[in-house]
């Protein structure tokens, strides 16, 4: 029997139990969770609303400690290219968020739902807008391609299943239950955002990192931007690779180098020079919107 | 003073060389020179592996470059690789002692750090603090995102088609 079946018919045994007992652990009703949160397991494919539920909790986990841009305008602006962006993907409407983070580190990245973060450190090294939507643009494309997604579920296969089993056992000793219901045991949130820190300190895997730069590059070539803009964001990257920066140590470890990604890049980018694009760069634009 | 002119040089040059090193790169495999952004335009040159190139300004997928011959002509982007700030120091430096002649920064490419603070950004004199379930006000009706595209000229290419996910 393999493994995967197992699994499922554990959590499927354990949430008709937890349905039934309507028991809760340190305040969350273990039923809902496991029902509506699809913060675990892996029962097939999540619906849109639980993945909307499952990005809402992993980008509430991400931005704990984190300053939210107050610029109004900047957010405002970024939604804006964000939005463009997303008009002309499969997923249009999802529930699609771009949030500009206070943060020297040049950094970007996604949660499933439609949660798109980019750091003031990323704007700082940018020259225009074309740049901006290339950037957009790759991490619209984990969303569109569910990497985050399938990476938390394949997480929770390996790891966090092994946690239930025991939380099951511990559930199974009722006995230790108060009078509402509620039980000292393992924290689930802790444990799901233990699972987010891990998948986001590691980064995903190469190979999604090369198919959302191919996706992300065609992508801001079907919404009128120049998608060499994308190219050059990452040659500027490459030769600030080998200078220790600080700002730039979390990029590097999440993602291939540069020159590697570049060369991944070659075939989305026979394919663009194949048509006749617009290819707007917007640099004044964005300073405007970015500076002032 | 000879010392003295050479220092000078030194300094000058290096100077010159912090504009100069967002805009140097390595050319990465033998290649040709030509005189339009263009796969079918002429030949103007060629390069081998490994020659320094300026960075003059970028049409698509192209660069326009400029030899330490002083030509210029068009390459394919993906031809060649950004030095480092270091490695254009040291490459500087050498072509200093070799020729003890300062080249003028090459001007007018933009290659992606245009020097825009951090501070710049995070600026705000009303500095309210937002959190996280005001984002949604950030989020453009249908009429403005449309707005914000004409005015910047955006206009969906539907020549480009979108792999299925």
């Amino acid at each position: 029997m393999n493994k995967k079946f197992l699994y499922s018919i554990t959590l499927l045994l354990l949430f008709s139990f937890l349905t039934a007992c309507g028991v809760k652990i340190q305040g969350i009703d273990l039923g809902r969770v496991f029902n509506a949160a699809g913060k675990v397991g892996d029962l097939g494919e999540k619906s849109e609303e639980e993945e909307a539920t499952l990005g809402k909790n992993t980008i509430h986990a991400l931005l704990v400690n984190t300053s939210i841009n107050t610029k109004q305008q900047l957010q405002r602006y970024v939604n804006k290219v964000g939005y463009w962006l997303v008009r002309h993907t499969s997923r249009p409407d999802l529930a699609w968020q771009f949030i500009v983070l206070d943060d020297s580190a040049v950094n970007a990245f996604a949660a499933p739902g439609g949660y798109i973060v980019i750091t003031t450190g990323m704007l700082a090294s940018l020259n225009n807008e074309a740049e901006l939507a290339g950037v957009l643009a790759h991490e619209i494309a984990h969303v569109i391609l569910r990497h985050h997604l399938n990476a938390l579920q394949t997480k929770s296969q390996t790891g966090f299943l092994l946690d239930l089993a025991i939380l099951g056992t511990q559930v199974g000793n009722a006995s230790t239950a108060n009078e509402q219901g509620d039980l000292k045991g393992p924290d689930v949130s802790g444990m799901f955002d233990k699972a987010v820190a891990d998948l986001y300190y590691r980064g995903l895997d190469r190979e999604d990192e090369f198919k959302a730069d191919r996706l992300g590059v065609l992508l801001s070539a079907k919404a009128g931007y120049d998608p060499y803009a994308f190219v050059s964001v990452l040659q500027v990257i490459g030769s600030r690779e080998d200078r220790n920066e600080q700002d730039l140590q979390r990029f590097i470890r999440v993602h291939p180098s540069a020159s590697t990604r570049l060369n991944s890049l070659e075939s989305a980018l026979f394919l663009v020079d194949s048509y006749d694009l617009s290819n707007r760069i917007l640099a004044q634009r964005f300073r405007n919107r970015v500076v002032n | 003073m000879k010392y003295m002119m050479f220092y000078s040089l030194l300094i000058v040059s290096l100077v010159a060389n912090t504009t100069l090193a967002q805009q140097s790169a390595i050319v990465l495999n033998n290649t040709q020179i030509l005189d339009m952004p263009t796969s079918s335009a002429t030949v103007v040159s060629s390069v081998n592996k490994d020659t320094m190139v300026s960075l003059l300004k970028r049409k698509g997928g192209w660069y326009q470059i400029e030899t330490e011959a002083l030509e210029v002509g068009w390459l394919r982007m993906l031809k060649v690789r950004f030095l480092s700030e270091q490695e254009s120091n040291e490459k500087s430096i050498a072509k200093i002692l070799r020729e003890t002649a300062v080249m003028p920064p090459a001007s007018g490419i933009s290659t992606g750090v245009r020097g825009l603070s951090d501070e710049a950004l995070t600026h705000d004199e009303s500095n309210t603090p937002i959190k996280f379930e005001q984002l949604k006000n950030f989020i453009p009706a249908e009429e403005s995102i449309i707005k914000f595209a004409e005015e910047g000229k955006l206009m969906t290419q539907e020549s480009v088609v979108l792999p299925s996910d």
